[in-house]
Parts: C-alpha cells; sequence; structure tokens
C-alpha cells in the first residue's frame, strides 16, 4: 500500500474555485466547457473518469439553459461557479431564464432500446447524463433566477458506472484500484 | 466536418474531422452525413478517432444518421474515452456496431465482426 493512500484526506477543503460570466449560446458555451474542463484536467490530471463525468455534466446543464431557460434566443447570461475538492466538483449555475416545469429537474430514466432502429430516441439523453454522472443535484428559483447546483464525484465514477450497468458484483473484483 | 477516405464496391468509410460533436455542431453533422451517404449502397464506416466530445445533441445526431441509413448499419470506430462514455450509458453501444479501429472494421467481414471486446 502507497504511503499516499494512508495519508488523511482533507475532505471538503477548496483546492479550486472559479466563476464565470457568459452568454449563453452554443458556441460560447462550447468555449467556455473547453476552458473550464484545462482547468479541471490540470487540477484532476489522474482522474479522467471523474473530468469526462463533469465534460459531459457541464454541457447538459449549459445546453438546457440555452435552449429551455432562455428558449434558444442565444441572448441571456449564465453564471457558472466550479468549486473542486479533493473528492468532488461542484457546478452552480444561475440565469434568469423561464424557470423549470414543475418547479423541478426533470426525472430521466432510461427507456429500453427498441427493436425497430426508426424508433430509437434522438434526444432526451441531457437529465439522464446529469442524473446518472452526478451524486447530487439541486434546482431552485429564487425570484427570477433559476439557480442550480450539481455534484460529480472525482473518483469511483467507473465503479458506479459499473452498479449502473446492473453487471453482476463479482465482476467489481476485477475494478483497477 | 466529415471527409470521405475510401470508397469501393460498395464500402464508404467516412472520418469525423470535428473534435466536438455538442449543440454547436449536431446539424451540421446531420446534413454532411445524409450528403455523404446519399448514394451509398453498402457498408458505412465512420471514423470517429478525432472526436474527443459529444454531448447528449451529439448522440442524437449519430441516431439520426443512422435512421437516414434506411435500415443499413452504421459501423463506430475509434471511439476516444468521452464519446465510449456516452455510448455505454445510454446502451447505444448495443445499436451501432463498433470497431477499435478503421483497419480493424476493413479486416472484419461486417457489423457482426464488431463489439467483440
Amino acid at each position: 500500500m502507497s504511503n499516499l493512500a494512508t495519508q488523511p484526506r482533507s475532505l471538503g477543503a477548496p483546492r479550486l474555485h472559479f466563476e464565470e460570466v457568459i452568454n449563453a449560446d452554443p458556441i460560447t458555451v462550447r468555449e467556455t466547457i473547453l476552458q473550464i474542463m484545462e482547468r479541471l484536467q490540470h487540477e484532476f490530471p489522474s482522474q479522467s473518469e471523474g473530468v469526462i463525468s463533469t465534460e459531459i455534466v457541464l454541457a447538459e446543464v449549459l445546453n438546457n439553459i440555452s435552449e429551455h431557460s432562455y428558449q434558444a434566443s442565444n441572448l441571456g447570461d449564465v453564471t457558472i461557479s466550479v468549486l473542486c475538492t479533493d473528492d468532488m466538483i461542484s457546478i452552480e449555475t444561475r440565469d434568469f431564464g423561464v424557470p423549470m416545469p414543475g418547479l423541478s429537474p426533470p426525472d430521466s430514466e432510461l427507456e429500453e432500446i427498441p427493436m425497430d432502429v426508426e424508433d430509437l430516441p434522438e434526444g432526451g439523453f441531457g437529465w439522464f447524463f446529469i442524473r446518472s454522472l452526478s451524486s447530487h443535484l439541486e434546482y431552485r428559483r429564487t425570484g427570477t433566477q433559476n439557480i442550480f447546483c450539481v455534484q460529480i464525484p472525482t473518483a469511483s465514477a467507473e465503479q458506479s458506472d459499473l452498479a449502473r450497468a446492473n453487471l453482476p458484483i463479482a465482476d467489481a473484483h476485477f475494478l483497477p484500484h | 466536418m466529415l471527409q470521405i477516405t475510401q470508397t469501393t464496391d460498395g464500402l464508404l468509410v467516412l472520418t469525423l474531422t470535428a473534435n466536438r460533436i455538442d449543440a454547436a455542431s449536431a446539424i451540421h453533422f446531420k446534413d454532411s452525413f445524409r450528403e455523404a451517404t446519399a448514394d451509398t449502397s453498402g457498408r458505412v464506416i465512420m471514423d470517429l478517432s478525432a472526436v474527443t466530445f459529444m454531448d447528449s445533441s451529439g448522440l442524437g445526431a449519430m441516431v439520426a444518421a443512422l435512421k437516414s441509413l434506411q435500415g443499413k448499419s452504421l459501423e463506430l470506430c475509434g471511439l476516444t474515452a468521452a464519446v465510449d462514455k456516452v455510448f455505454r450509458l445510454t446502451r447505444m453501444n448495443k445499436v451501432f456496431p463498433i470497431h477499435p479501429t478503421v483497419e480493424q472494421a476493413l479486416a472484419s467481414d461486417g457489423p457482426e465482426g464488431a463489439n467483440a471486446a
């Protein structure tokens, strides 16, 4: 066992915190994701699974704001705060678009894959990605503002992927440590 | 966006040159794909090794591309880690035949030789 593993980890202590305000159009969203990912890859060089998950979640959260909250108008500010600890990447977004329907994030479950290619879904994966790759999410409407928070574990994503794929427990022994 | 790298009788190999298939590029991809495959009748193999990121819009565009082939399969190669992840999470890796590389796709007899891993 390495010495590193026995050292106490500073649970919850922030190691990186930054905030950006951007316009919610697809091109700016893409550029912003690239910039944020560069910082996260630099911060977590050995936790690629958590960083990949964060890129997917971040893209879906910002797509939702651009397409639904601001209704694809390509106009409207989003404030993105990123806070990282050793174990968690937390993202908070704030925007002034329309509220989420029912004032709560949609449920999302993966449907059975249909037999006929024509029946395959061409969308609706966004919330499924956000929910399945995050350990915690929260939405609230404050005045005219949407506030959405989501947390992605930096490690052990592989483990939870396997758990979701309903693999037999025995397979877990073959996980890389 | 999409490069036709090889055409022989009944075989079309496409290379996606865009690095990101996302909300900003999904529609352009769908259009380019339809154009590139308009006259094809055989196997369609697409190399995704340059694609470092795909979101739900990109995945939806892949499904639309598959449907546009009207019953034929769309064989994919060279999935990078992030792309592989979205395919596995949505089980789309069961829908698209997936080969590690174009070379291995060409060496296989067709869609049935994929997903061996």
